[in-house]
């Protein structure tokens, strides 16, 4: 049995990772996001709300109160909730290309910061979908090797800086 | 094309016994996929089944034609440091895989290929997709060259011209794979007796569905053998009988454990039938590389290379604990689908590529210790440990969670008994808490990363930070307020999750992580 000390291996002297240098998405992402919301959020509404008022209104049986409350409030609630996401972490959200690896933040209530080195994505990919086109923004996949989840996607970034980064870690396989 | 010494620098086909395989692999994964269609149809059928038959028969004939065609298509050869294979029935397809993309090589025998002398090779790389190739049949010691040319390190033999390296590298390995070489150290043969101390200590719980499945199943048959010996017992002993017959229902739980333990046994000694775990290779040469053979009906050899190895998993339960064997997993890069499971020496979710070793005690576990991470630790060891916190919100969200169940007990019996239930679930769970978040503890030597997790089951994971796909922090607002946070390393392999530590050693081991990750200049995979 090999026996160990148990000191403090000194920190110091690695580079951190300064979240304040983190770098917004383009705000027209935070448009296609408002619009997905919305969408959403009317499209559930009245997926709940129009079978219930046809019962109410043709059907042989009358709809409790409860039932609209209960519907009612859980929609309120979980629709709401998204909005607050949306809202207090759009600030949050931003991403950080340093020398060796991408870094990207997102979420309010639950904050999740990922660094992947670039010297383990295996490949990337540049996704731009109808309402990206429209609006001006893309998604940078970047694949990682085995399937942990390590995969990272940053949305709302311009086609210019997609092909940016893209090109930058091209550049640095070839070196 | 040089030869390379075994033949198979030509393209060739597999074995004639692979057509049998083949067609019987084939079978199997479409009943696999079609069994509700293929039980519906039968169902369905009018009084003369003449349809169904029809309908079997020619999928039987396509799956056959199929199978031919697949045989007489496929061939393969390595040649120029590349894995050809040549394949596809419509759409021919060439695929050319370099040697150093070969992730491992696992050779195979079922009962056929046994009864015929031949085994199965499986070819595995860390692809995104189409990660596995199949041979179905080659002769055992084509095999093991095919193997041996596969997971040979050609930068090593960079001496040799390069039509000769092949050959070479076979020889050095034929070489180390006979038992006497000086090069190949025996880590576990499994004898008999450790082997049923395997089957006694597996998780027998999980095999009593199968007990109770298969006493239900053939209740109606031992009903009528019963009843007809019934008919034959003497009246006296018909009453005796009869008066002990409440015992049946003290027997019947025995008799489902002890068919469980049956099943555990039996499965155990089948799977790990002969186990022999052995290194050899060269470490300066990175040939080294853990070998195993396990199995009575289904033999299988596998071997992982050493410098592949991504992510090592501990595991035990308190009956393994009792016998001191631990069972260990190791994992190298995983393709896409990557899945937790359980089980042992197989491909799990068709790409996890994972050698499963019993049996592991304190001094087996630290001879493998040494040889996967050979400079585990570096330098001294930092323990690391979750914030108190971690307890309180276990505790917090159990006691919630069977809230219900005492409110319930009230409701049912008075509130006196609510309260008492409710005092005894409370502290229970505050007890099972407590005894989580001491298990819970993770040690590094700023360069590989072991965590403890677990009371009842234990698990011990270790990995590499100069292996890391990502690492990731997670924060929700209460955490934040609290000063906590989670981290997770993801590896190719799986990941290792750090809970509840505080910001700040969260963000100083992230970047520590993110550190190794960058100051690793050798390959990692």
């Amino acid at each position: 049995m090999t026996h160990v000390k148990n000191e403090l291996v000194d920190l110091a002297g690695w580079p951190d990772l300064d979240e304040t240098q983190l770098v917004s998405v383009l705000p027209s992402y935070a448009k296609a996001r408002a619009l997905i919301w919305s969408s959403v959020t009317l499209t559930s509404g009245l997926a709940f709300a129009v079978p219930l008022a046809a019962i109410e209104m043709w059907g042989d049986t009358h709809v409790p109160g409860a039932l609209w409350l209960i519907v009612g409030g859980l929609w309120l609630v979980s629709t709401g909730w998204w909005a607050l996401e949306e809202w207090r972490g759009w600030p949050l959200r931003g991403y950080l290309v340093r020398d060796r690896d991408v870094v990207y933040r997102r979420g309010w209530w639950s904050r999740t910061t990922t660094a992947v080195p670039f010297a383990r994505i295996q490949h990337s990919e540049i996704q731009q979908g109808p309402l990206g086109r429209w609006l001006g923004y893309c998604t940078l996949k970047l694949y990682t090797a085995g399937a942990s989840g390590a995969n990272l996607e940053i949305p709302g970034l311009s086609v210019a800086t997609a092909k940016n980064i893209r090109q930058m870690l091209e550049d640095l396989n070839h070196d | 094309m040089t030869d390379n010494g075994v033949g198979l620098a030509t393209p060739r086909r597999q074995h004639i016994v692979g057509l049998l395989v083949l067609l019987g692999w084939q079978s199997q994964h479409i009943l696999r996929a079609a069994w509700p269609i293929l039980i519906a149809a039968y169902l369905q059928q009018e009084n003369d089944a003449k349809y169904f038959l029809w309908a079997l028969s020619l999928g039987g004939l396509a799956t056959l034609l199929g199978a031919v065609l697949h045989f007489w298509r496929f061939t393969f050869s390595v040649s120029q440091g590349k894995f050809h294979v040549h394949k596809g029935i419509f759409v021919r397809e060439k695929i050319n895989i370099p040697l150093e993309r070969v992730q491992a090589v696992h050779i195979e025998q079922n009962l056929v290929q046994r009864l015929f002398g031949v085994s199965g090779v499986r070819v595995d790389t860390a692809g995104s997709s189409g990660s596995e190739l199949r041979i179905h049949a080659l002769k055992w010691d084509e095999a093991q060259s095919l193997r041996s040319l596969l997971t040979a390190d050609l930068s090593e033999r960079a001496d040799l011209p390069k039509d000769q390296r092949h050959g070479a590298k076979t020889d050095v390995i034929a070489e180390a794979e006979t038992k006497n070489s000086p090069q190949r150290r025996a880590i576990t043969d499994l004898d008999f007796r450790t082997l049923l101390c395997v089957g006694l200590s597996q998780n027998h719980l999980s095999k009593v569905a199968f007990a109770i499945g298969g006493l239900v199943t053939f209740q109606g048959f031992a009903w009528e053998i019963l009843t007809e010996l019934w008919t034959r017992v003497p009246g006296i002993w018909r009453s005796i009988l009869l008066f002990l017959s409440p015992l049946i229902l003290i027997v019947s739980p025995v008799i489902i454990a002890m068919t469980s333990v049956m099943i555990s046994l039996i499965s155990s000694i089948l799977r790990h039938w002969k186990l022999q775990l052995w290194v050899e290779g060269s470490k300066a040469k990175r040939t080294s590389a853990v070998h195993l053979t396990q199995g009575m009906l289904n033999r299988q050899s596998m071997q992982i290379p050493i410098h592949k190895v991504q992510y090592v998993t501990w595991e035990s339960t308190w009956i393994r604990r009792l016998f001191s064997m631990d069972t260990v997993h190791i994992r190298q890069a995983a393709a896409g689908g990557a899945v937790q499971g359980n089980g042992g020496g197989t491909v799990e979710g068709g790409s996890v590529m994972r050698m499963g070793i019993p049996a592991m005690n304190s001094k087996r576990t630290r001879q493998l210790e040494l040889l996967l991470f050979p400079s585990w630790p570096q330098r001294s060891l930092i323990t690391i440990r979750p914030e108190k916190y971690s307890f309180w919100v276990r505790w917090f969200r159990r006691s919630l969670a069977l809230l219900p169940v005492a409110v319930g007990f009230g409701w049912w019996l008075g509130v006196i008994w609510g309260l008492v239930l409710g005092a005894f679930l409370w502290t229970w769970s505050g007890w099972l808490s407590l005894k989580i978040y001491r298990g819970q503890w993770a040690t590094t030597d700023g360069r590989h990363l072991s965590t403890h997790q677990g009371w009842w089951f234990r698990k011990r994971i270790m990995i590499d930070w100069h292996k890391l796909q990502a690492v990731e922090m997670t924060q929700n607002r209460i955490q934040a307020h609290r000063d906590v946070a989670h981290l997770t390393f993801h590896t190719s392999s799986g990941v290792a999750h750090l809970r509840f530590l505080s910001t700040d050693l969260a963000k100083d081991l992230r970047d520590l992580a993110m550190a190794q990750v960058h100051a690793n200049r050798g390959p990692w995979m």
